[in-house]
Parts: structure tokens; C-alpha cells; sequence
């Protein structure tokens, strides 16, 4: 099981969202990291089919899916970032629908839905209408779809919008119990939930892939480079300026902000042990890209 | 004063911009340019659009500001409102309610400020008409002089109130209960219809909303004093499609006389408009959330209400194990048709059931003189499940989900094959009937035109994107040609039976939406785009 994405451009026009994009992935999870604007959402939609590359290719097990997307779709399962449901519909009768146009057996499909469902914490729910739904239990349905075939490669982009703490931790969990013989590719902004599941991160900016290393490699790369300083309030402003703030906390004694920076920002400062945020901070950055 | 004249500024410039860069406005624009030229043919072209027992009157202004009138009114209190009509609903649709509803701006300034934007809309339209009417004026050159107040007086009296009274509409129809949908389409329909002939046939100017018999009877009265054998036929003219020979005689008209108590009427007119927007106000909502989230399908067994669980936080132990996803073994079709279906007539009522069993029995219980009357009425019933075709994942944002799940032309043929499965099911008692009294040509005509309604609802649906854009032409076409016999126009074959003319049409739309089809999922243009 292999996808392969060789030189992947992508353009509208005269605007490029992606340009020459190189990645190989095997089962388990890959956490796609990148501001806004960055082509994450670009790469996933010609990754699910939807769209088609303007130049390179991509393949699944060595198939081209420009020339042949039906190899894929049958083994594909996707959430995307803003997607609808048929108001009229139960969750029901909804993934009833999905799972044939996924060409699953109406038999197995029920069995699956049920226990997606259950799995879910939707059972309860499996008779209302879905127009009536709140945006988390909209997302969990989506969740449900894209696991509808058990697909070898699943596709979730932003999947813990709308979801509250503890129920992103589950999702997580759920995620991390299905990524053992399939490949994930997991796109979001939040790094807390890369970070507890993704033993390898591709890492966008510009539509480009500016880092593709395990999470660890990527913290190591900051180790000894952030700080914590204590401010007065007055001097953030040119500290904000002058370095990248990964946060900034209001204490009685100043603030304290934490500072991912080559160099020591002031005297006082003093090292701090690097997360994967600061990593990313720090990489997006030195690239010029508002993080 | 200044302040909330000033949101009403913006409010209606943001609405206005918007309206003005969609491409249905472009379309319309661009169908008005044209119109302007087709409406205007030249003496020696052989053929006019509007005449008077076969005579005309010169292009000058008089007669081209009042010919731009009439049809501005016609042809916007159709198409303009199919195109204004869901300004509300689509604000509510692109999520944008909870932002409005927390706005401090008032209902009535809302829906006042949606009303004036269809207004300035409206007028925009009949303004590049009536440009297009002086460009071909000078272009024709039977009457050099442009004045200017011989377009504007028929603008002022008749266009102006008239859309007005149009624009109030287009926001009543979107707020109040029940006529959001197809139900609203279908009965605004019969209201232009029963407007059109009500303003042709009006005893006074009272009733003539759309300002035609006051201009057409003073043309009418003109072309009687200069040909005195049309004096029998006061008030004949009409608009159509008319064949010439040679020349066509001309006279000159000089114009209505705009008579100031017309101001009276077209006031009541724009009273009656301001009372559709109050009214419209006192419905609106304020994008409140419907009862929904408390609803259960009416079929489930279990009607208690249940609040919503979360995802539990639970760590799974190990691999998570589900029961195998089984492939359907040879084709897909069959199950992907059913699926189609069930999602096709999910959520008719019981109200639309009913009349719709009556209707597919009908044909087998009326006696054989009334059952030419009775075959429009069934291919009319279904049209809010033919509109649905080729636009729901658009309406709905399930486009991606669906994409990745079915190939674009699997889907396009699924959806098709349901639909024509649908208007099957809805001819089922004219075809038992037809094969009973051994109506062989009835019967090819009718399967011709089973063939022909869901591929024009898909193509239209897959082209335009709206369900709006079938609605309007299905009823237009429904009712000139199965309801009222105009030729050619008989798809269903009640009257002129032209399997022929359908089949070949429907081949074309066909073979011209898959080509789009095509396009639009990159397989058929050199460069790959996306879908």
C-alpha cells in the first residue's frame, strides 16, 4: 500500500496553489501542518479525486488516479473541510445513501453503519432528521461516512472543527485505533492533535512542502532556541516586531511571553524545552508566512 | 437620519454587488441586449416580433419606449423574479443568518433593503433594454430623432411601479410559510399568468399591472385611424414569432398620453409594494432556527426526544475492528438507482402523495373526450423532484463528499436513470391507457417526452446550477405547449405529436451535457481542471 504524490503542481490561473509537491506515504497517520493558504486543502481535494493535478502525478500502488480515479475512490474514504448532508435525511439513511454510491452490499452497509454509529455515539440520533443536527454531531456523521468502506487510505480534513475538548480527544483515539494497516493523512492547524497521533508530519507553506521529518526531528531542530522572558506590557509590541511569540501569558510579575529565536532576545531570558509548536512556529516563519 | 439613510446605502450596494456579479444577472443582461436587437428587426427582415393586424409603427421613440416597456414588464415579472426570488433564503443557505440575525439591523430594514436591491436590479435590466431600444433606433434609422422623454414616459408610468410592485414580491415569496419552494414557483407562475391576461383583457387601468393595454390600446387605436380596415381589430396586438412577406406597412405614433390620474394607480400600486415589504418583515424570522433539531423522521419507531451524546473520549484498545465493508458484486447501478430514488421523493408530504396517486390513476378512470385535458396536469406534478436533478450537492455543499465516492458520469447516469425511473412512474396510467385503446403514436410521443423531461431537468440543473433556471422554463414550456397546444412545442405529444423533434432534442442535450460533464472533470480538455 503506497501513495505517491511526484511533483504535484497545482494552478487557477495565474495563481499557484501548490508547485512541486514530492511525498511517499505508507500506512499510518501523516499530519499535514500549514497556515492558512497554505495548499493543504489544495493537495487533499486532488488526493480524494476531486481535482486533478496541472502537472506531475500522483499514484496509488503505482496507478496514476488522473487517469484512473475509480482505482482509488474504491479504497478511499474522505471528510472534508466544509462539506453539507441532506437536511431531510436520518444519519441513517444518509450513510445508506453514501454506501451506495460507495457500491458497498445494502447488507454489509447497515451492519457497518450500525456500529459506526454506535462507535460514534449517534445511535440515539439515528432517527432524527440530520437538518436538526449541531455542527460537532454533523462532524461526527462525516467522520462516519469516510469510514463507511474501510478505506486504505483515509482522508480527514480540519475533522475536530466543530468538536468540543473531550470529544477531539476521542476522535483522536478513534484515529489512532484505525491508522494500523492504512495510511491517514490528517490536515489541520491545531498541532496538539498532529502531535499526539502523527508519527510523521509534512509540514506547507506557499504551497510548498518545506518539511516532512518525524515529530521529534522537528522539535530537535528548536532545541536551545526558545526562550521565556518576562515583559512589561509596553515592551511587547517591539518584542512581538522583532521575534516570533509562540504565547504570551499575563502574570502579576510582567508577561511571559515565550520566544522561538536563534538568538537570545534579552538578557534575562532563559531556555525553555521545545515543542512542537515553537517548531512550527519558528519554520513558518522564517519563511516570511504569517503563522 | 443620515446615519440610517447611509446603512440602507450600503446595505443595498453589498446586495446590488453581489446581484450584479452573478452570472445569472450576466445573462440576463445579455439576453436583454439581444432581445433589444431581436425586437427591432429590420423592415425587409421577414419577420416581426410584436404587430398590430400586420401593420407597425416606426421604429421612433415613442414606439420603441413603449414596445420596451411592455416587454421589460412581460418577460422581468418571470424571469426577474425567478432570479430575485431566494435572496433571503440564500443568505440563510451561505450561513450568513447567525451573522444578520446578531446585527443590530431591524427586520424591516432588512427586508427593505433586500427589496430595494431587487428593485435597483430590476430597473438596471429594464434601463440596458431600454438602451439597447435607442441604440436600435438609430441603428434602424426610420425616425432620427431620439427624444428622450418618449422612453422615459413609459418607463416612469409604467416600468417603474410595476417592478416595484415585483420587487415587493420577490421577498414576500421567500419569507412567507410554505412558498420558499416549488410551491411558491408554481403559484407565481400562475399569478404572471393570470397577470398577463388580466393587464391584455383589463377593463381599467386599474388592473393593468403590467402596463400593457394602456399602451397597447392607444397603439391599436393609431394603427385604426391609419388603416381603417383594422378598426375591427382594436387592441390586437400581439407578440409573437411572425413570418413576413416583403415589407411590412408602418405608421407613425406620436405616443400614450400619459395622463397624470395614471399617477393615482401606480401609487396604489407602490403602496401595495410597501405593503408586501411590512408584511414580509412581520414574517421574517430572523434566521431563527427551525424546530429541526427536536424533530424525528415521522417513520421512526422511537419518537422520544434524546439530547445528543458526545464522542466519548475513550481510548480504543488495540486496533479498532468493524465488520467488513463488502463490495456489491457486478453492478453498481441497481443500488446506486434505489439510493437515487429514495433520496428523490424523501420529504414529500403526504399532500404531494396523495394528488400524485390520483393523478397516475387518472387516466384509467376518465372517459376518452377528457383525457387529452387531463395529460398536461401529471408531468407538472413531479417538478420539484425533476428541479432537484443535477444541482442538490451544489445546494447542499455534498459535491466533495460525493465526488470521492462515485465517479462524476456514474453519478450524472445514476441520476438520470432515476429520474426517467420517476416520470415512468408518473405515466404509468396514460401508458396502460394509451396501449388499451391502441394509441400507438400517443404512446412513442409520450415515452419520447418520458425521455425528454429528466434529461432537459439534468442538463439545465448541471448548466445552470439552480433549480430555478428548470422551474421557470419547464412551466413556460409546459404551458405553451401540452396545456395550450402551441405547435412544436408538445413534448408530450397531447396535441402536436413530434416524437421526432423530442427525441432528436433529446440526443442533443445528452450528448451536450455529457461534453460538459466531461469538460468539467478534466477528461476532455488538454488542460486538467478541476471538477
Amino acid at each position: 500500500m503506497e501513495l505517491q504524490i511526484e511533483q504535484v503542481s497545482k494552478s487557477y490561473g495565474a495563481k499557484h496553489a501548490l508547485s512541486s509537491i514530492t511525498l511517499k506515504l505508507k500506512p499510518g497517520v501523516t499530519g499535514l501542518l500549514g497556515p492558512n493558504g497554505a495548499g493543504k486543502s489544495t493537495l487533499m481535494r486532488m488526493l480524494a479525486t476531486i481535482e486533478k493535478p496541472t502537472q506531475g502525478r500522483i499514484t496509488w500502488n503505482g496507478v496514476d488516479i488522473a487517469g484512473q480515479p475509480q482505482v482509488l475512490r474504491k479504497e478511499l474514504g474522505y471528510l472534508p473541510q466544509d462539506f453539507g448532508v441532506y437536511p431531510n435525511l436520518t444519519p441513517l439513511e444518509f450513510l445508506e445513501y453514501i454506501a451506495a454510491m460507495k457500491g458497498l452490499s445494502a447488507r454489509s452497509a447497515r451492519t457497518r453503519i450500525n456500529e459506526l454509529l454506535e462507535i460514534l455515539n449517534l445511535s440515539n440520533d439515528r432517527k432524527r432528521l440530520l437538518g436538526g443536527f449541531s455542527g460537532g454531531m454533523r462532524q461526527r456523521v462525516g467522520i462516519a461516512q469516510s469510514l463507511l468502506n474501510d478505506p486504505s487510505l483515509l482522508i480527514v480534513d480540519e475533522p475536530t472543527v466543530g468538536l468540543d475538548p473531550g470529544e477531539r480527544i476521542g476522535f483522536r483515539n478513534l484515529l489512532s485505533s484505525l491508522s494500523g494497516d492504512r495510511i491517514i493523512i490528517l490536515s489541520t492547524h491545531i498541532v496538539t492533535d498532529i502531535e499526539s497521533i502523527a508519527p510523521s508530519i509534512a509540514l506547507m507553506a506557499k504551497g510548498r512542502l518545506v518539511k516532512y521529518a518525524a515529530p521529534e526531528n522537528l522539535i530537535q531542530s528548536v532545541e536551545q532556541k526558545v526562550w521565556n522572558c518576562i515583559l512589561p506590557a509596553a515592551s511587547l509590541p517591539e518584542m512581538q516586531a522583532k521575534y516570533t511569540i509562540s504565547s504570551a501569558i499575563q502574570r502579576s510579575d510582567g508577561i511571559h511571553t515565550r520566544i522561538v529565536s536563534d538568538l537570545r532576545p534579552s538578557a534575562n531570558a532563559t531556555l525553555l524545552p521545545a515543542s512542537l509548536e515553537d517548531a512550527y512556529l519558528y519554520t513558518v516563519s522564517s519563511l516570511g508566512v504569517q503563522p | 437620519m443620515i446615519r440610517t439613510l447611509s446603512a440602507c446605502f450600503y446595505l443595498i450596494k453589498s446586495n446590488l454587488v453581489s446581484q450584479m456579479r452573478s452570472y445569472s444577472f450576466l445573462l440576463v443582461i445579455g439576453i436583454s441586449v439581444f432581445a433589444g436587437y431581436a425586437c427591432v428587426p429590420d423592415a425587409a427582415a421577414g419577420y416581426e416580433i410584436f404587430s398590430i393586424g400586420g401593420v407597425r409603427g416606426i421604429y421612433n421613440s415613442a414606439w420603441l419606449g413603449g414596445l420596451a416597456a411592455m416587454l421589460t414588464t412581460m418577460l422581468l415579472w418571470l424571469f426577474g423574479f425567478f432570479m430575485l426570488r431566494s435572496q433571503i433564503s440564500g443568505d440563510a443557505r451561505l450561513k450568513l443568518g447567525p451573522l444578520i440575525a446578531s446585527a443590530p439591523v431591524r427586520k424591516i430594514r432588512y427586508i427593505a433593503g433586500k427589496a430595494a436591491a431587487n428593485f435597483v436590479v430590476l430597473l438596471v435590466i429594464g434601463a440596458v433594454l431600454l438602451v439597447a431600444f435607442m441604440a436600435m433606433q438609430l441603428l434602424r434609422g426610420e425616425a432620427a430623432q431620439l427624444r428622450l422623454m418618449d422612453y422615459m414616459a413609459p418607463f416612469f408610468y409604467v416600468t417603474f411601479p410595476s417592478l416595484f410592485l415585483l420587487a415587493s414580491l420577490t421577498v414576500l415569496f421567500d419569507v412567507f410559510p410554505g412558498l420558499k419552494g416549488v410551491l411558491g414557483n408554481v403559484l407565481f407562475f400562475c399569478l404572471w399568468i393570470a397577470v398577463g391576461v388580466v393587464s391584455i383583457a383589463a377593463p381599467s387601468d386599474w388592473w393593468d399591472l403590467f402596463g400593457v393595454s394602456s399602451i397597447l390600446n392607444a397603439m391599436a387605436r393609431s394603427a385604426a385611424e391609419h388603416y381603417p380596415a383594422l378598426s375591427s381589430l382594436e387592441a390586437s396586438g400581439s407578440f409573437g414569432y411572425y413570418p413576413t412577406e416583403g415589407q411590412i406597412s408602418t405608421f407613425e405614433w406620436q405616443g400614450a398620453a400619459w395622463d397624470h390620474s395614471l399617477i393615482l394607480i401606480r401609487l396604489v400600486w407602490i403602496a401595495a409594494g410597501i405593503g408586501f415589504i411590512v408584511l414580509s418583515a412581520l414574517l421574517f424570522r430572523r434566521f431563527e432556527h427551525p424546530e429541526a433539531s427536536s424533530k424525528v423522521h415521522p417513520l421512526a419507531s422511537g419518537r422520544e426526544k434524546t439530547s445528543a451524546l458526545p464522542l466519548a473520549a475513550v481510548e480504543h484498545s488495540g486496533s479498532l475492528k468493524l465488520s467488513p465493508a463488502v463490495k456489491v458484486k457486478g453492478a453498481r447501478f441497481p443500488g446506486q438507482v434505489k439510493a437515487e430514488l429514495k433520496l428523490m421523493l424523501k420529504g414529500m408530504s403526504l399532500w404531494w402523495t396523495l394528488p400524485a396517486i390520483v393523478l397516475i390513476a387518472a387516466p384509467l378512470l376518465v372517459t376518452a373526450n377528457s383525457v387529452d385535458s387531463l395529460l398536461p396536469f401529471i408531468m407538472i406534478w413531479p417538478l420539484a423532484i425533476w428541479s432537484q436533478m443535477g444541482t442538490r450537492d451544489q445546494h447542499y455543499f455534498t459535491t466533495g463528499l460525493i465526488l470521492s465516492s462515485s465517479s462524476p458520469l456514474a453519478k450524472w447516469w445514476t441520476e438520470w436513470l432515476s429520474g426517467v425511473f420517476i416520470t415512468l412512474l408518473f405515466s404509468a396510467g396514460a401508458i396502460i391507457r394509451f396501449v388499451a385503446d391502441g394509441e400507438m403514436p400517443a404512446l412513442l410521443a409520450w415515452g419520447t417526452g418520458i425521455l425528454f423531461i429528466p434529461t432537459l431537468a439534468l442538463a439545465l440543473g448541471t448548466l445552470g446550477g439552480s433549480k430555478k433556471l428548470f422551474e421557470v422554463i419547464y412551466m413556460l414550456w409546459w404551458y405553451m405547449g401540452p396545456l395550450n397546444h402551441v405547435p412544436s412545442l408538445d413534448f408530450l405529444g397531447v396535441s402536436d405529436r413530434k416524437p421526432a423533434l423530442y427525441l432528436t432534442l433529446t440526443v442533443f442535450l445528452f450528448a451536450a451535457v455529457i461534453t460538459v460533464r466531461l469538460w468539467q472533470t478534466g477528461n476532455l480538455s488538454i488542460r486538467r481542471r478541476s471538477i
